[in-house]
């Protein structure tokens, strides 16, 4: 009798079939089930799969030439053509006009060599980040940039302005304080400075007047604008871009801008429409190094459940909450008694390499807030679990959870509002958590 | 050592036309890029696809993009970190317009994926090495096989049918020179099946 599979070679084996295209419904299903669930399924599968790219390698090696070179040789023979017809166009310009050729050829260069200026940054990415071109953590965005979002969400910091794109989304960056939402949903802060921000959409612009709001467009519904706290000025728009009505909006308010209909209509205020925004961000400012945030809750922290290989996760928990009683909590600093009536927002900080890690990642978190307390031993974090943890989130309650402060380091900025991290990766239980207390002014 | 040379004509890639084309110092610094990312970026949108047939199409429209995007490409950084990056985007947005017409993996195991695959890849490169090796110790006569059957770009079923041999005859083949060649990986990694 045989032996029934192992999970891992079960994932070879389906590996084999998926690359062979001999694989069945089911079989698709039971892969996608191991290697969702199981990352030693998952790995199992791309050893298998790289194990079949190795030996397509090795059997194209012996072609002469280059695959990267075949695969170019279409796009060369195009701009082989382009390139003679454009010498042939060129040479009939020179025999007619050769100042402006020169002019011709000044303007093409500083088209092409001078970039759009910088108007900002890329200050928080979320880990199931998919867009249409890589984005980096820090990435200066530029006048024009079209950002496309299948999935997650991209937090842009401009002048004054804290801009959050919602996966699935699409925006072009027009300038520093006007943009332009071509489809999906942004979230907008606006400090002090930043009054005249400006959301533009195909039926609506948006201007903002001193506050935090979000936007949703989409071609069928028209757009949809929900006023936080503070005031925009919102104009529906005929095909011509005139202003056809407008309305102030004003804290905890909702309308929506119909083109189709030629109405604005005021609907419930939706404070759920900020959640998923709030679950990202929290009242993070920015990250920098290999740090990221996540837009879905985790079901668990536990060992394992949830792994990072060469990054850290800040998972916000509970956002500007208010202490009802007296709470005393031994942090990195020393103990420290935040009092009732304070508010406070928390983070847990969470590392669980798996065994392709490849360097102890680091990095830096920045928040609108002052760091309290970052709570690093097993009982601080027992304790602030039941205090600031997540309701549906399972946490890890065995002690290798804490940092090692010998190796893992943790220090805050002499401003109190950034945190700087670099974890270790030693030891035979990789998980390293931390909880970071924010605390906020009324 | 067993060439696969003659299977495949016309591959050959006229490096000076590309050079006589204009502003031949940025092309020629893109091949040289993408020579050197192009088997990592095709691992990439292989380990999202699945297969030889979808990966070649996913690799041509990578390679498009690239080019159109190279001018925004930072010179200095990681071309190839930045290759797979797209490869990745491009494959998976292959993945979701052929959903309905084939079989494929959930979203959420696609992200699995990317995230692991794209994480590092030293651990790969390393069996790769082994399996180099390994691919050396075969027979003259099982490397041809391979050559034969890898090198193709018909499918298995196609590809014996031109053998004259039976589709189940050339799988249970190619199914033990394989076993054979993960055998001797792992045997050399010091790992158990």
């Amino acid at each position: 009798m045989s032996q029934p599979l192992s999970p891992r070679e079960e994932a070879r084996r389906l590996a084999d079939s998926i690359y062979d295209r001999r694989i069945s419904a089911e079989g698709m299903q039971r892969l996608d089930e191991l290697i969702t669930k199981d990352i030693g399924c998952l790995q199992a599968y791309l050893e298998r799969i790289d194990f079949h790219g190795a030996l397509l390698d090795y059997a194209i090696d012996r072609r002469p030439g280059h695959p990267a070179a075949a695969a170019m040789n279409q796009i060369s023979r195009n701009q082989t053509r382009q390139a003679r017809r454009n010498a042939w166009g060129m040479s009939l310009i020179l025999s007619t006009c050769a100042v402006l050729f020169l002019g011709l050829i000044v303007w093409v260069y500083s088209s092409i060599h001078a970039l759009p200026p910088g108007i900002g940054t890329i200050a928080s990415l979320t880990l199931n980040l998919s867009t249409d071109s890589p984005l980096e953590l820090g990435d200066v965005v530029r006048k024009g940039k079209v950002f496309q979002l299948a999935e997650g969400i991209v937090s842009l910091q401009l002048p004054h302005v804290s801009v959050n794109v919602l996966g699935p989304a699409k925006v072009r960056l027009n300038d520093s304080n006007d943009l332009e939402l071509l489809s999906g949903s942004l979230h907008a802060y606006v400090s002090p400075g930043g009054e005249g921000f400006t959301v533009r959409t195909a039926d609506s612009v948006i201007v903002d007047q001193g506050t935090e709001f979000a936007v949703t467009y989409s071609t069928d519904s028209g757009t949809e604008v929900s006023v936080r706290r503070g005031r925009v000025q919102a104009s529906l728009l005929d095909r011509l871009g005139n202003s056809l009505r407008l309305q102030e909006l004003t804290t905890a308010r909702t309308s929506l801008f119909s083109r189709h209909q030629n109405s604005i209509h005021e609907t419930d205020y939706r404070p759920e429409q900020f959640l998923r925004v709030d679950r990202s961000r929290g009242t993070i400012r920015s990250i920098d190094g290999t740090l990221r945030t996540i837009d879905v809750p985790p079901l668990s922290v536990m060992s394992e459940a949830l792994p990072t290989r060469n990054h850290m996760l800040v998972i916000p928990e509970q956002s500007q909450v208010e202490l009802q009683t007296d709470v005393t909590i031994n942090g990195i600093s020393g103990t420290v008694t935040l009092r009732a009536g304070t508010i406070v927002s928390s983070y847990l900080i969470h590392y669980d390499p798996d065994v392709l890690m490849t360097r102890a990642p680091r990095g830096a978190v920045t928040f609108n807030g002052r760091v309290a307390v970052i709570a690093v031993g097993a009982g601080p974090l027992a304790q602030t679990d039941d205090l600031f943890g997540l309701a549906g989130t399972t946490y890890e309650k065995s002690t290798f959870r804490e940092l090692e402060l010998d190796e893992d380091e943790v220090r805050v900025s002499d401003d109190q509002e950034t945190v700087f991290f670099h974890f270790g990766v030693t030891g035979a239980e990789p998980l390293d958590q931390a909880r970071v207390l924010v605390i906020h002014d009324r | 050592m067993v060439s696969c040379s003659g299977m495949f004509p016309n591959q050959a890639f006229d490096w000076q036309e590309m050079a006589d084309v204009e502003d031949s110092s940025r092309e020629t610094e893109f091949l040289r890029d993408l020579a050197g990312a192009y088997r990592h970026a095709y691992a990439s949108a292989l380990a999202i696809v699945g297969n030889r047939a979808d990966a070649d199409d996913v690799i041509q429209e990578v390679c498009i993009v690239l080019w159109k995007k190279y001018d925004e490409f930072e010179r200095g950084t990681d071309f190839r970190k930045w290759a797979c990056s797209v490869a990745f985007h491009v494959a998976r947005a292959f993945v979701r317009k052929h959903r309905k017409q084939s079989l494929s993996l959930s979203e959420q195991a696609l992200a699995r994926i990317e995230q692991i695959r794209g994480g590092g890849s030293e651990l790969f490169e390393l069996r790769r090495e082994v399996l180099h090796d390994c691919l050396e110790k075969l027979s003259e006569r099982d490397q041809q096989f391979l050559c034969d059957c890898y090198g193709s770009p018909i499918s298995q079923v196609e590809f014996a049918r031109s053998q004259g041999l039976s589709v189940e005859t050339v799988y249970t083949r190619i199914k033990r020179i394989r076993t054979r060649l993960i055998d001797c990986v792992n045997r050399t990694l010091g790992r158990g099946p």
